[in-house]
């Protein structure tokens, strides 16, 4: 063979090997590895890593236990599960399931909703940002406010006459006690108490317009008769402790959290007129 | 003359480049040791690092500035924490989550509490018994302000301190029962660090001074305390450097004897 033939093959050889080793290098996932798993992660699966953190944490999480009491076993089993996971993962994005499955394009849009608040949830705000919301929304801050109130009920007296609450009231302003009133006026309590309620759940038994009333005794009041749909009400007020404001260092915490909610709503709807500016949607007509 | 001072330029000029060299060079060692400390810090199980002197060493030195820049507005300079504000002293060994080792604090770091990040401990709220809906994510009764009452005199009396018996009988029902505080606290009270609920058994408290005002409370209010995700700003081996440093405030090294 002459050298230049020699030289051809050689050369053709060479080339050969070239191309191979690109196409593996292009068209497999193993040619463009690294064999290297760095050392905060568990493993990689085509690269993609499992964090050691993430890792620890599931071995933790399924055997409710301590890392370090984890067995051999139990590891793998864990990342095994966690191996499958990121494979299965790999090939849902592949099968382009955000773009067909619901459950996954919901996921999808809770995830990057929260994301959209991150920093507001991350982000610590200074004491003279939650002393300025405070100040801006001091009615909201105060005492929840508790009052212990008894409700008497007229029916209709007999022949259908007229209940007697102005009788009512004055005998309860006299000391007259539930039985008394049940005797004379034939009036019953309702819903005796069992002791001191909230305002909001005062609210939701006496109903509205009875809770306005009620809320405005002092404590030993007799109200007005109070004619409603179902009778005639008269109120006595044992004791009645409205709300209190509550002062900045009182109330921080929940300060902290109604700033962060605002901040969040504000972010997520620059977030959504950010997407909705930038992007390029076509209705059909017949939707216009 | 001339030649004499070309040649003590050369001198400084050659000084010069040695000392930047040896600048350089000592520079150069310190990054690549730091690189090297890093990679074995993260490669050691976190749990080990404390018994490894030179790495425990190293993430304290990385991990002194780390506290100061991220952690120490809230937990303050010298980690005790603010019971005012529900923040935890990070030098007791009283861990709402995990059991405070090292991989358990590095992900508190990394991920946070309630802070939204689906890695982190975003269970669960302590609801408000005096709302009309206590907790959004649970159906629970509201409670009366007796039942509150109530249920402070049981915590009393299970922790031994002085209770009104009655009224606390009245309280292991509601928290056996209706309040399903057990749900979270457990039937003995002791608390789940799975999903940071409290012990409410011990003289130990997260908000407040454990006195009966400061109890009901807590119990009428609820909580929700959070801790910020800094896996997107701290990398994972400064991540790890900051959970040994909080592990070895509640581990002080034991005195000889």
């Amino acid at each position: 063979m002459k050298s230049d033939d020699v030289s051809l093959v050689l050369l053709g050889a060479g080339a050969l090997l070239g191309i191979a080793v690109a196409g593996v290098g292009l068209f497999t996932a193993k040619g463009t590895a690294t064999h290297h798993v760095p050392p905060e992660d568990a493993a990689l699966v085509n690269q993609r890593p499992i964090l050691m953190s993430d890792f620890v944490a599931q071995v933790e999480g399924t055997y409710a236990e301590p890392y370090a009491r984890s067995t051999a076993e139990q590891r793998k089993a864990v990342l095994d599960a966690m191996i499958h996971e990121e494979l299965y993962v790999q090939r849902g994005l592949e099968l382009d399931f955000p773009g067909t499955d619901p459950d996954t394009r919901a996921a999808l849009v809770a995830a990057v909703e929260q994301q959209a608040v991150a920093d507001a949830t991350t982000e610590l705000p200074s004491e003279q940002a939650l002393e300025a919301y405070y100040a801006e929304h001091r009615s909201e801050y105060a005492t929840e406010g508790t009052l212990l109130v008894r409700d008497f009920l007229l029916d209709a007296g007999p022949g259908n006459a007229l209940p007697d609450g102005a009788g009512v009231a004055a005998a309860l302003r006299a000391g007259a006690t539930p039985e008394q009133l049940a005797l004379r006026f034939r009036a019953r309590e309702l819903r005796p108490s069992r002791g001191e309620d909230f305002y909001f759940a005062a609210k939701i038994q006496l109903g509205d317009r009875l809770f306005e009333i009620a809320k405005a005794l002092p404590d030993g009041a007799v109200s007005e008769p109070v004619t409603l749909a179902d009778g005639v009400h008269v109120l006595r007020m044992a004791k009645n402790s409205p709300p209190v404001p509550r002062g900045f260092a009182d109330a921080r915490e929940q300060v902290l959290g109604d700033y962060k909610r605002a901040v969040s709503a504000r972010l997520r709807a620059a977030d959504e007129k950010y997407l909705y500016g930038k992007a390029d949607i076509q209705i059909a007509a017949s939707l216009q | 003359m001339g030649r004499v001072h070309d040649v003590s330029r050369l001198r400084r000029r050659a000084a010069l480049a040695l000392l930047a060299a040896a600048v350089l060079c000592v520079w150069g060692a310190q990054a690549l040791h730091r690189r090297v400390m890093a990679d074995r810090l993260l490669s050691v199980f976190p749990d080990r690092v404390p018994g490894d002197a030179a790495l425990a060493k190293f993430a304290r030195d990385q991990a002194a500035p780390l506290y100061r820049e991220y952690c120490s507005s809230c937990h303050g300079d010298n980690l005790k924490g603010d019971r005012a504000r529900g923040i935890p002293d990070l030098t007791d060994r009283d861990w709402l989550y995990g059991s405070g080792e090292v991989s358990d604090i590095e992900r508190v770091v990394l991920y946070g509490i309630r802070s939204g990040v689906g890695k982190g401990w975003n269970l669960a709220n302590m609801p408000a018994y005096a709302q009309h809906v206590p907790y959004r994510r649970f159906a629970i009764e509201s409670l009366t302000p007796g039942d509150i009452e109530d249920t402070v005199e049981y915590l009393r009396a299970i922790e031994g301190r002085s209770a009104d018996k009655e009224a606390a009988a009245r309280g292991e029902k509601i928290f056996q029962g209706r309040g399903a505080c057990f749900d979270c606290h457990g039937a003995d009270a002791r608390g789940d660090t799975a999903i940071g609920a409290p012990n409410l058994a011990d003289d130990l408290w997260l908000y407040g001074d454990g006195s009966r005002q400061s109890v009901f409370e807590s119990i009428a209010r609820g909580h929700q305390g959070s801790c910020p995700a800094w896996f997107r700003r701290i990398p994972a081996w400064k991540a790890r450097a900051l959970a040994v440093y909080v592990y070895d405030a509640s581990h002080p090294p034991r005195g000889p004897g």
